[in-house]
């Protein structure tokens, strides 16, 4: 089976500074977007059980982590693909779809099947998994939670807000996995030192001829809340009383 | 300015309102089935699957299409979007229009807010917090024949009617990882019954644990909350959930860490063990009742 597992490097969206209203996101590390990893797993775990060859293609939206790269690797994919450069930067879901979908092209890959994280934790708009299914013409399922490989179909549990649906999909296609599908393995030193001899291309998305609409950013601010960060430690009795005089002064009780 | 909204019947009068907030010179509704609201057509589409929705969009004529936030609507405007060469606006908030469209998303799980400007036409999901549902009655009503052969094959589709929408909760009792069992939700439903608050939960409660049905989390995939007061026990703090209880009044945060990030979001950060602090709380607030 030619599996590609779609992720993307972002800037850690929980070490990003903020000054006064700004968000200082190029001072950030960047991680595996969270879900991503997920996608991976699932993707190891398919070959694991049926054989084939896992490509990561890794969409890289700031600076680039060779680190990071290799212990993504080492959960076992087969190779990377990387696309890069300033068209799969700032939020354009339908340019970076686009992207990783002529990249993937290029690179002569024809997957049985493309899985990718629901959203990432940069954006969040949930958008890439449907519109790289589209510009690839395959079938998708979108918020799966579950799956279960059969012959020449998958079927999954889409998790839905009030409910799920079980949905079953012919290969090839384009799966959105949630983070309840799994739980992603931590690799090894060792299997993190082995991966960094992997097969890997790279590919600058400037020369992948793209066409897509326009989104133009035109304000970024940190949303903060001031908080009283009262802390209350010690006996806990007094510490349920002091909860009961918030209570009370919030009018919750009386 | 043509607006198109494309909706399940439920999201369909809140949709609706939002639309007509933009003043739309035009405005036509897709929906699985009649719903009254005031809209200038309304078309009724014998839809199932995700495939169809994309399918019967395809050759309709707008300028900004307007779809509900929900997972299947999020798809379905991706979708449509890279079919037809349009941009697309995820989970819009503040939608403005000026010959363009301009909108506010969240980002980096909540820790931001962009705006983001781009040419018309558009599909966008929008964001429905704050938009009362309106009535009335379509101008017109028709049936709208969709041909679709779907890819995907639904074997079975399984929706619950939601016991609760938090989002107008006053007063929160919300647990995380903290709580040990199951069976202790029973000293958190005692709790908030004497508070008069609803129960939430963050996400690994309800989508791993299934412990409380999935319309009790809060955060940036469930709820986004504002009550009075959010009383958040055993729970962490991390930004994903946070983001959902943002706009509470005053939030009370009982932690056994004293170095949970909820420590920095919270106006009563109580270092304790929620099972010590519960029972007592119940205690003495039933005490006080009484007297
Ligand atoms: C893309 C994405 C979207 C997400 N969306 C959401 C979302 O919308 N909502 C959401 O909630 N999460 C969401 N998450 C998950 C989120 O990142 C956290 O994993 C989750 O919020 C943690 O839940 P928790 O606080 O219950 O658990 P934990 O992080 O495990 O925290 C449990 C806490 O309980 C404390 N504790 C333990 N025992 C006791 C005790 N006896 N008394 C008092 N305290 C105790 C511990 O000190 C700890 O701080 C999302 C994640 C991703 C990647």
């Amino acid at each position: 089976m030619e599996i590609v597992a779609c992720a993307k490097l972002v800037y850690d969206e929980t070490q990003i500074p903020v000054e006064g209203d700004r968000l200082l996101v190029d001072q950030a590390p960047v991680k595996v977007s969270d879900i991503d990893r997920n996608a991976i797993e699932e993707a190891v775990r398919i070959k694991e059980e049926v054989g084939g060859r896992v490509t990561l293609a890794l969409v890289v939206t700031g600076p680039f982590d060779e680190a990071i790269l290799k212990e993504a690797l080492a959960m076992g994919a087969d190779r990377a693909l990387m696309v890069q450069g300033d068209e799969v930067r700032g939020h354009n879901p339908y340019r970076t779809a686009q992207a990783l979908v002529k990249a993937i092209e290029r690179e002569g890959i024809r997957p049985d099947l493309v899985i990718c994280g629901e959203g990432s934790s940069d954006q969040y708009s949930c958008a890439l998994p449907a519109m790289v299914a589209e510009f690839m013409s395959l079938p998708v399922a979108t918020f799966v939670g579950r799956m279960e490989l059969g012959e020449g179909k998958l079927r999954v549990e889409r998790y839905l807000e009030g409910g799920y649906e079980i949905v079953e999909v012919p290969l090839p296609a384009v799966i959105s996995v949630t983070s309840e599908i799994n739980e992603p393995r931590i690799p090894t030193v060792l299997q993190i030192m082995r991966a960094g001899k992997r097969e890997r291309s790279v590919v600058d998305a400037s020369q992948l001829g793209l066409d897509y609409p326009e989104m133009e950013e035109i304000e970024m601010k940190a949303y903060v809340r001031e908080r009283l960060r009262k802390r209350i430690e010690g006996d806990v009795n007094e510490a349920v009383r002091r909860i009961v005089e918030v209570l009370e002064e919030k009018g919750v009780i009386p | 300015m043509r607006i198109l909204l494309a909706s399940d019947p439920v999201h369909l009068p809140s949709l609706v309102s939002a639309a007509r907030s933009l003043s739309p010179s035009n405005l036509e509704a897709v929906s699985t089935a009649r719903a009254e609201v005031p809209v200038d057509r309304l078309l009724i589409a014998d839809v199932r699957v995700n495939d169809c929705w994309v399918d019967a969009l395809t050759p309709r004529d707008f300028d900004l299409l307007l779809l509900p936030p929900t997972r299947d609507f999020k798809e379905v405007g991706a979708r449509l979007a890279a079919r037809r060469g349009l941009p697309y606006l995820s989970e819009a908030l503040e939608l403005e229009l000026d010959g363009k469209v301009e909108a506010s998303r969240m980002v980096f799980s909540g820790r931001g807010v962009e705006r983001i400007r781009t040419s018309l036409p558009a599909v966008a999901t929008l964001n429905l917090d704050g938009f009362e549902p309106v009535e009335g009655s379509p101008d017109s009503v028709e049936e709208l024949k969709v041909d679709c052969t779907p890819r995907v094959e639904v074997i079975e589709r399984r929706e619950r009617e939601a016991e609760v929408d938090l989002s107008k909760a006053d007063v929160i009792v919300s647990v995380g990882r903290g709580l040990k069992r199951k069976e202790d939700l029973e000293m958190i439903r005692e709790l908030a019954s004497l508070l008069g608050a609803e129960v939430a939960c963050t996400r690994p409660i309800s989508a791993d644990l299934k412990w409380l049905p999935e319309e009790r989390h809060v955060g940036m995939t469930g709820v986004r909350v504002k009550p009075k007061v959010y009383l958040a026990l055993g729970i962490s703090g991390q930004i994903q959930h946070v983001v959902g209880f943002r706009d509470a009044d005053t939030v009370i945060a009982v932690n056994i860490d004293p170095d949970a990030p909820i420590s920095e979001v919270s106006d009563y950060f109580v270092v304790a063990d929620l099972y010590e602090v519960v029972p007592r709380l119940i205690e003495e607030i039933r005490k006080r009742k009484r007297s």
